[in-house]
């Protein structure tokens, strides 16, 4: 492992994320639109659960952020694909940077950018929507990172798996917006039927949701975070143990784009 | 000579496809030498196997003193690859490509850019430094894909169908640039299926075909050893036997002897043939040349384009 390698590869990743924007500009513009969309709905849900002054900004804004966040799994994929498209991921491997200096110039941005719009949609939920934060502004972080963490595992995960950029989008969009549904994202955890709750256990996002709503809603420290993030980082485990396993760098893949 | 690169009874299997079948070469300091073979004989998959992207079933492989196959990312400092496949950022400029891989290979910047701006010089880029890669012709971004596998100055250079689709602007260039890595002590293993490229490199051969080298050595010695001209004729149905006289090979409706003078001996052969002639149908001279050492070798003509399944390749 050479970090100076890993620094040239993720700084290659970075100024491509300049020149192309759009898709990180779409991860952050549509959470906001759903979030103005569904906040009157969330209001009134979560005041039939008893928090008679929620806005509804308290479920939007993180159910979306978290939503939106499980896509940039694909964005990860796409970088690996995007090599194979471009007929230089033999290059790089064939190069002095290693497997682990790639993975790291690869992997680090994506986890700058699941951050960054974690931080932008909240700040901006704060700014636009009215979104208070009752609790440590620490504990969120740490959930904030942990399904960052999970999320970047995952779409690892995914990209290991799929032959094909289609299939990448595909399986994201499909676990996503799944993720998102049964993990209490998209609609809060308690309009959901008891089977869909006992199912969430098993989902990232229901755990990241547990946490935010803690920290928002419920005055929650770190102490009140320490259980989510911990099943956060388990998560983290186990989508890496599923990647390493899989992914093969000199397997071939198709890039459709 | 203490061989930069040395590979010793190489084997590689891809399911039933035998790829590689005991293959044996070796490449000296300054050296270059030219992979020889039609589509699909092996090369490509020697070429990934000594830079660690594929794995051996068997064998060795050194570069310098690095056991390649044991430690690849170590033999790997010494090596600049130029895949078969071209291979570029076309979002990124050509100043900004071979950047990159100069950085990777751990140059500073400062060296790096000097080293970027000597290759360009040396392939014709210069002028192009601040064009996207994607706005290229074909035969500039063919220059930039092999400029990408000399910027970090390497010990041994693997070049896998350098000027596949090239123009002849391109090839001229890229064949210069080959001649003055190996002036400089840079050694090249230059994997190719066109002959007239290993005579204007003056190469070393070695000629790999279904997996195996059939025959290695300068072109010269090469062409004085297997290489004696050959007349073909083709015929409508199956070619007549010749006399004794001549030394002919059959194969389907064509019968090729090797001959000394092709001209004079081609009329001989021709005056022998009686009612036979009617059934001519094509008359073929083989200069004494790469191309009928391979056929001398092999039984077959050169064709760079037959396919045998090189999965590597594909």
């Amino acid at each position: 492992m050479s970090l100076r390698r890993s620094w040239v590869i993720f700084r290659h990743e970075m100024k491509g994320l300049r020149d192309d924007p759009g898709s990180i500009i779409f991860l952050i513009v549509m959470p906001l639109l759903m979030m103005g969309l569904m906040k009157p709905l969330f209001g009134l849900s979560l005041q039939a659960d008893g928090f008679m002054g929620a806005n509804g900004a308290e479920q939007a804004v993180p159910g979306m952020a978290a939503m939106f966040v499980t896509f940039t799994g694909a964005y990860l994929g796409f970088t690996f694909f995007r090599e194979h498209g471009w007929h230089t991921w033999d290059r790089v491997r064939a190069s002095q940077a290693t497997t682990g200096d790639i993975m790291v110039g690869k992997l680090v941005p994506t986890l700058l950018i699941a951050v960054a719009q974690f931080a932008a949609l909240f700040a901006l939920g704060v700014l636009v929507f009215d979104l208070v934060i009752t609790g440590s502004l620490v504990a969120l972080s740490m959930i904030v990172l942990g399904f960052s963490l999970s999320m970047i595992s995952f779409g690892m995960a995914i990209t290991a798996l799929a032959r094909t950029s289609l299939q990448l989008n595909t399986y994201i969009n499909l676990t996503g917006v799944t993720f998102a549904g049964v993990g209490g994202a998209l609609v809060p955890i308690s309009v959901l039927p008891d089977w869909v709750q006992s199912v969430a256990n098993f989902i990232p996002t229901y755990w990241a949701m547990e946490g935010f709503l803690d920290t928002i809603l419920n005055e929650g420290g770190v102490a009140a975070v320490m259980a989510p993030t911990a099943i956060l980082l388990g998560f983290t485990a186990v989508f890496t143990l599923i990647a390493s396993l899989r992914f093969r760098t000199a397997e071939t893949k198709v890039y459709v784009g | 000579m203490i061989p930069i690169l040395d590979v010793r009874d190489l084997f590689k299997s891809y399911g039933q496809v035998v790829a590689l079948d005991g293959v044996s070469l070796a490449v000296g300091e300054g050296e270059i030498v030219a992979l020889l073979g039609p589509n699909g004989a092996g090369k490509t998959t020697l070429v990934s196997i000594v830079c660690g992207l594929r794995q051996a079933d068997a064998g060795s492989v050194r570069v310098l003193d690095v056991d390649a196959l044991a430690h690849p990312e170590r033999a790997r400092r010494h090596i600049g690859l130029a895949p078969q496949e071209l291979g570029v950022y076309p979002v990124d400029t050509v100043s900004q490509n071979l950047m990159f891989f100069a950085e990777i290979a751990g140059l500073r910047q400062r060296d790096a850019l000097r080293q970027v701006e000597s290759i360009a010089e040396a392939l014709r880029l210069s002028e192009l430094m601040d064009r996207k890669a994607g706005q290229l012709s074909g035969g500039q971004k063919r220059r930039l894909h092999t400029a990408m596998a000399l910027v970090n100055n390497p010990r041994l250079v693997l070049l896998d169908e350098a000027t596949a689709g090239a123009d002849v602007e391109t090839r001229a260039a890229l064949i210069e640039a080959v001649k003055d890595l190996a002036e400089r002590g840079s050694s090249v293993l230059y994997s190719t299926h066109y002959l007239e490229e290993v005579e204007a490199l003056g190469a070393r051969v070695v000629i790999i075909d279904h997996g195996s080298v059939i025959a290695e050595g300068s072109v010269p010695d090469l062409i004085a050893n297997s290489g004696s001209a050959v007349v073909e004729l083709v015929f409508d149905g199956p070619p007549p036997k010749l006399g004794e006289q001549f030394t002919a090979r059959y194969n389907g409706t064509a019968v090729r002897v090797a001959v000394d003078e092709p001209g004079r001996d081609a009329a001989r052969i021709l005056s022998s043939l009686g009612t036979d002639s009617e059934r001519l149908v094509d008359l073929d001279f083989i200069r004494p040349s790469l191309e009928s050492v391979f056929l001398s070798l092999t039984g077959r003509r050169y064709n760079p384009d037959e396919e045998v399944a090189d999965v590597a390749a594909s």
